[in-house]
């Protein structure tokens, strides 16, 4: 594989593993492109990683990270500066379409090992086996984990219908 | 089960598919950074941990030499430690009068004729008891020996 093949198939998978994990499109570029600048160079001075897949991603989960953290560190300090832009600018705006906010908000409320396996798997589309490699445990292992984490998902996906459905009928039965 | 998981993660994606210009601008951005030589600007995580760093280095310089008095200090005789009477920190006896202690290895009790008591680490009461100046040395009786 060449490395213009591998950026260009990484490329996507990687600002939908970003924006899915961010729920920023601007921060989920920023990211991307910081993660490809990093394999690029890798591959100009070292040849290509073994497994690119793994590489970017391991990147790409450190970076985002940093990012939502620092974003919860100023989030009060925005609020209280009177920063806090409350208006949805026009990615996010692009990006609230409501059921897969809905779905990536509950992804965001499961355990942290299982919405990383969900976003690798489901967000950014890796094999089990490159999913694995970028959070550096066993392929079994993750298969687990990823299983529990839709089952998880599934449950709260579940509720929320049911919650909805059921106050949809208290109007019903009011009107 | 596996059929609605790979429809679930097709949704996702599609959800989550970037447009085509999107793709284009970050390859084409991160092909032009590769090519621009690493920045040697630290992160700004490492430069805020060099300023404290700095500032706490600061304080501890500032507050130097009042960690190296108390460094130096060292305690006086372990006189505390002892259940001695009375304590005399220069005591002086007769010349080539005799004088007994009880030890026990490391604090020295000596009674002195006089009937007072000095208290002291073992090593301290060879000098700490002294004869008057001329008139010989004192001799010590019991673990000071």
């Amino acid at each position: 594989m060449t490395l213009d093949a591998a950026v260009a198939d990484l490329a996507p998978r990687l600002l939908r593993y970003c924006t899915a994990r961010t729920r920023d499109a601007a921060a989920a570029e920023e990211i991307a492109q910081e993660t490809l600048t990093a394999l690029i160079r890798h591959w100009h001075r070292q040849g290509a990683p073994s497994c690119p897949e793994a590489f970017v991603f391991a990147i790409a989960r450190r970076r985002a990270w940093r990012v939502t953290a620092a974003r919860r560190l100023r989030a009060p300090l925005d609020l209280l500066a009177g920063h806090a832009d409350e208006r949805p600018n026009p990615e996010t705006q692009m990006l609230a379409r409501r059921e897969c906010e809905r779905t990536l908000r509950e992804i965001g409320r499961l355990p942290r090992r299982d919405r990383e396996a969900l976003w690798l798997v489901a967000a950014a589309g890796l094999p089990s086996e490159q999913a694995a490699a970028a959070l550096g445990i066993t392929t079994t292992a993750f298969r687990m984990r990823l299983s529990r984490a839709r089952q998880r998902l599934s449950a709260l996906l579940g509720r929320q219908d049911g919650q909805a459905s059921s106050a949809n009928r208290a109007v019903d039965d009011t009107l | 089960m596996q059929h609605s998981d790979d429809e679930f993660d097709r949704h996702l994606q599609e959800w989550l598919e970037p447009d085509q210009p999107t793709v284009d601008r970050v390859t084409a951005s991160a092909f032009d950074m590769a090519r621009q030589p690493a920045s040697a600007a630290a992160p700004p995580l490492l430069v805020a941990i060099g300023v404290a760093a700095l500032i706490v280095g600061g304080f501890v310089a500032g507050r130097a030499p009042v960690i190296r008095t108390v460094a130096r200090f060292t305690p006086g005789p372990v006189a505390a430690r002892t259940s001695a009477p009375d304590r005399t920190s220069a005591a002086t006896v007769a010349s080539e009068e005799a004088v007994s202690g009880v030890s026990d290895g490391s604090v020295m009790v000596i009674q002195l004729p006089d009937g007072s008591a000095w208290a002291g680490n073992v090593n301290a009461a060879r000098t700490a008891v002294k004869a008057p100046a001329g008139t010989g040395r004192v001799v010590l009786e019991g673990g000071a020996q």
